[in-house]
This record gives C-alpha cells, structure tokens and sequence, in this order.
C-alpha cells in the first residue's frame, strides 16, 4: 500500500535533559526550604512521619522524589520514584506538560485545571506538596518569571525576600 | 424548563480541547488498552504538517504508529479491505482518524470491519444495526467538517450505518490542527453545526441535547462572524503576528461547536433542515451545509406556526440572557429568526456572494424544487410531507419568510 507508513516517534532528549537537571535542583532546593523557610518546614511538620512523594512524567519522564527521614529532616530521594514507597505521586500525563510546568508557562494551579496531571494519594498531602513547590518557585524564581509559575505572587518581608531566598538558593546548590 | 417524563442521552466520547491537547492523546488511548494507533487521513494531513504533530505528540512513548494518507471520496471497498489486512496483519489495536467528512467515514468503516469481519459491513447497516462496542476509535478534527463526524451515522458509497457505537471514543480538539483552512469551509462547518442544533429544538424535548444544542448556537453566533471578517480583512503585518491568538480562539470555539453538533446528531433524528440541504447537496452545486443554513429558518417557521412548536427559547443562546429577557415573549421566535436572516444576509456581505442568503442566489432553479422536495419528503412517512418540501423551498428559493 502505497500511503501507508510506519513510524516510531523518536524521544525529546534535551527536553528530557533539561527536566531531568530543573527536577534535581527544585527537589534539593525543596530540601533547603525545609531546613530555611519558616512556612514549608510547617507544612513538613503537618504532614506524617517519613511523608514521601514524588513529581514525574507519565509513561517514563524525569521525576524527583523527596521526602523525610526517620528524625523528621526532609532529603531530596533522587529520581527513581520505584525504589521508594511514596503516599503522594504526582504524575504529569506527558513529558510536554511537565515541559510546560518548569518552563513556566502554566502554573501547577492551571495544568491541573487543564486536566495535565493525576494525584495518586490524599489530596489534602497533594495539596501541601502544591503549596510547597510554589513557595520554593518563588525562592527560585525572579518575581516576572515567578509570577508565572504561581497562582497568587506572596507578599513577603524583606528578610524572607532577601536573606532566607539566598540561603535557599545557596543551600541548594551546595546540598545541604 | 419542564422535565419530559421520559428522554434518552447518550455521548460516550471523552472530548479534550484546548492548546497541547493533543499531548494528551497517548495517554487516553491507553485507558482504552489502545498500544499502537493507525492514523487514517488524507494528503491534506500529510501535506499541513498536521500527521507530524500527532506523530510529536506521541514522543517518549515508545509507540509505533501507523500512517494511512489515502483517504479521500475516492476511497472504496477495496481500500476498506486493504485497510482491514494492514489493521490486522501490522496489530493496530486503535484507529485515529484525522481530517473531516469522507475521511472519518472511511476510518469508522474500516473500525467496523477490523472489530469484527468485513462481512459485517453488509450485515450491520441501517439504524442500530452494530450489536457490540467497536475498538477504539479517536477523532482528530480539523477546521472544515461536516459537524456530523462526532455523531453515529456513516454513509459510505451505497452503504449507511447508523449506531451510538459509531460516536468516536475520543475527540481531541487541538489550535494546532486547526490552521490554513479556507475560512468558507469553516462557514459550511459552522451552518451545518447550526442546523443539527436549532433543529433539536423541535424534536421532542430532551434538556441534554438543548444543553448541548444552545452552546452550539451560542458560539456560533459569538465567533462566526468575527472570523469571516478577521480571515478576509486586509492585513497589516502586526495583524498578521496577532492573528494566530485570536483566528485560533474562534475556530477552537466553532470546531467544539461542530463537535458538539454531532453529539446532538447522535440524539436526535435527521431535521427536515438536514434532510432538504442534502438532498439540493445532491441536485445541485451548492454545499449541502450552506443549503441546510439557507432553508433552516422557513422549517423552524414551519415548525412553528403549522405544528405549534414553541421554540421561541431558541433565541436566548443567540443573544444572551439579558436581551432573551428584554425581548417579550411573543416577539422571541421573530426575533431569532431575523438573527439566523441576518447572520446568512452578513456572510453574504463579507463573503462577497459567495454564499448565498437564498436558494437563488446560489443559482438553483424553481424547475429544480420539486425534485428536491421528492427526495427529501421520500424519508418522511408524513402524508403531506412533499407539500410541506415545497412550500418551504419555495420560500428558501426568494428568502420570504413563512408566515402564520
């Protein structure tokens, strides 16, 4: 049959890359956070003991695990969500719209209400992970960019803005 | 509005529109155990670029896809059976079908025979004529269709189906499959879209299919107009970088509103609007969706004042609530048709003539009439059904209203 072809879509690799390396950081940022940021290490200490979750792509994507350890002190786990037992795993339904979520041009807020990602665990957990994330964006982020990447830009002090955000950034870099 | 005692509806298409849509399909079709989809399409798709961004959107899922760009009224049963072989031979397990009218009829011909023996085709037609669920089946549209692919019948050479199993199981409506279309088929698209869903309004009373039949009309009315006039107007260059936002917005909302045409189709009974659009589709050279548009007010009319149909609720989705309101009661019916009159007396405007407003501008004949009004009172068991036929063209050919 002369119209007819077969073909095997090939993969995204420097989107892949690229994922792989924001996830990486955003998860040992989320790990500074922890330890700096009065409001996230709250919403750690709300939530159980040894809480794990994860962030991926639907069907193999990047992903990050984080959760806490034994004494309470959260750790960024890697990227392999299999080798740990999770209570909340957020999965984007495609490597694009994981794409979209970390080059900002949809917040967690919108790709949830275009219906991009599925939540495996207790909503109430998920919804902290959510609030998570989005104060670290804001650690991360300059305010355009992060205005993007949130619903709502936080008004914060000077100190939290200044001093707590650049400890976050060096924690994060450094890994501790 | 009063509840009907007893009323039917069926949609069992999952229906995912907006940007990145598309990405969403790989994941939609493994809820339905779908592993390797076969794209059916035309040169068109190939040619637009658009089979490249179905195939982008399945990247990193390690699928094989399966390209047919064969389709085309040309198709026939030898194309079904080379379809069914490669189906069967390759193991698809899903069909894709990406384009509009012959094509999608192609493609859910093609679903028929793979789900169960090319024999069936014979056996199943007519109405509810397929006994079982077929395979999966998704639905790609493009800018231009026919309003009725979303819907449960096919008509294909000499062969007519019509079944709720044929409603595709996934509609993904994408701004990127929406591009470099003629904005007079997306008219045709749009009419034909108008006329499934104001003549549900004289069916029996169903509140889902009006549900659906008043978003229908509502964007319509909102964005018909406004993207005749944006693809035809003189461009500067900074319209020009603007005119993907805002071309997009309005077919997206048009090709949901045929979308969801064809959901009302799949509930309803062919109209008599539908029925003499096709049958002049079939007389003459006039597009069977512009000629449905044009006889579409003197059958509401006659729906109205000869059977006593109260469809004077047919004008709120046409001008909002607030001026549904203002507007008393028995000036509503007037008043929604005088907006169907305008909306086809702008088209002809912006469209220098090129579609008409009445059957004589689109070149028809009073000789012809009668024929039409033969073939299209044929499917109707009503004894003074052909009178009604002419009476109604005979109106539709000068564009006089019917009166009381």
């Amino acid at each position: 049959m002369n119209d007819f072809r077969e073909i095997t879509p090939g993969g995204r690799p420097f989107t892949r890359i690229y994922l792989n390396v924001m996830l990486w950081f955003v998860g040992r940022a989320i790990q500074a956070a922890a330890r700096q940021d009065a409001e996230v290490k709250r919403e750690f200490e709300a939530l159980p003991e040894r809480f794990t979750f994860a962030l991926a792509a639907a069907p193999d994507g990047p992903s990050m695990v984080v959760g806490k350890d034994e004494t309470g002190r959260v750790k960024y786990l890697g990227r392999r969500p299999g080798d740990h037992p999770l209570h909340v795993k957020i999965t984007l339904k495609s490597m694009e719209a994981l794409f979209l979520l970390f080059t900002f041009r949809e917040s967690t807020a919108t790709a949830t209400a275009r219906d991009r990602l599925f939540v495996e665990g207790g909503l109430p957990e998920a919804c902290a992970v959510v609030r998570i994330m989005d104060i670290v964006q804001v650690h991360l982020l300059p305010k355009p960019v992060a205005k993007l990447a949130v619903k709502r830009y936080p008004r914060w002090g000077l100190k939290r803005h200044t001093w707590d955000r650049a400890l976050v950034n060096l924690r994060a870099v450094v890994g501790c | 509005m009063l509840l009907p005692d007893h009323f039917e509806f069926i949609c069992p298409a999952r229906t995912a529109s907006g940007a990145k849509a598309l990405e969403h399909l790989p994941g939609d079709l493994g809820t339905l155990n779908a592993r390797k989809p076969l794209i059916i399409t035309d040169k068109r798709g190939t040619e637009k670029g658009l089979v490249g961004q179905v195939v982008k959107a399945f990247r990193t899922w390690g699928l094989t896809l399966g390209v047919y760009d064969g389709a085309g009224p040309e198709a026939d049963m030898g194309t079904v059976k080379a379809l069914y072989n490669l189906y069967l031979d390759r193991g698809f397990d899903a069909i894709l079908a990406l384009g509009s009218g012959a094509t999608v009829d192609l493609a859910k011909v093609v679903n028929i025979a793979v789900s169960g023996r090319p024999e069936d085709l014979a056996r199943c037609q007519g109405v509810d004529g397929l006994a079982h669920p077929l395979n999966p089946f998704g639905f790609i549209p493009v800018a231009a269709g026919t309003a009725r692919e979303c819907g449960g019948e096919v008509v294909f050479g000499d062969l007519y189906f019509n079944s709720r199993f044929l409603v595709p199981d996934l509609v993904t409506i994408d701004p990127r499959m929406l591009t470099d279309e003629d904005p007079l088929r997306l008219v045709s698209t749009a009419l034909a879209a108008l006329t499934f869903a104001a003549e549900a309004y004289a069916g029996p009373r169903n509140p889902f299919v009006e549900s659906y039949a008043q978003l229908v009309i509502g964007f319509v009315f909102e964005h018909l107009l406004d993207e005749v006039r944006q693809a035809r107007a003189e461009k500067r260059r900074t319209a020009r970088l603007t005119e993907g936002f805002s071309l997009k917005k309005g077919r997206l909302a048009l090709v949901n509103a045929a979308c969801m045409a064809g959901y009302v189709h799949a509930n309803t009974s062919p109209g008599l609007a539908a029925r003499l659009g096709t049958a002049i589709g079939h007389r003459s050279a006039l597009d069977p969706a512009l000629a449905m548009g044009i006889v579409l007010p003197c059958v509401l009319e006659d729906h109205a004042h000869r059977q006593g149909c109260d469809l004077s609720r047919i004008l709120r989705p046409m001008v909002g609530l607030e001026r549904f309101a203002a507007t008393p009661r028995p000036q509503r019916f007037v008043a929604a048709m005088a907006r169907i009159r305008y909306l086809f007396n702008e088209l002809f405007v912006l469209t220098e003539a090129v579609v008409p407003r009445t059957l004589e501008d689109a070149g028809l004949t009073r000789d012809a009439l009668e024929a039409v009004a033969e073939a299209a009172a044929a499917s109707d068991p009503a004894p003074d059904s052909p009178q009604v036929c002419r009476t109604i063209l005979e109106h539709a050919f000068t564009g006089r209203p019917v009166a009381p």
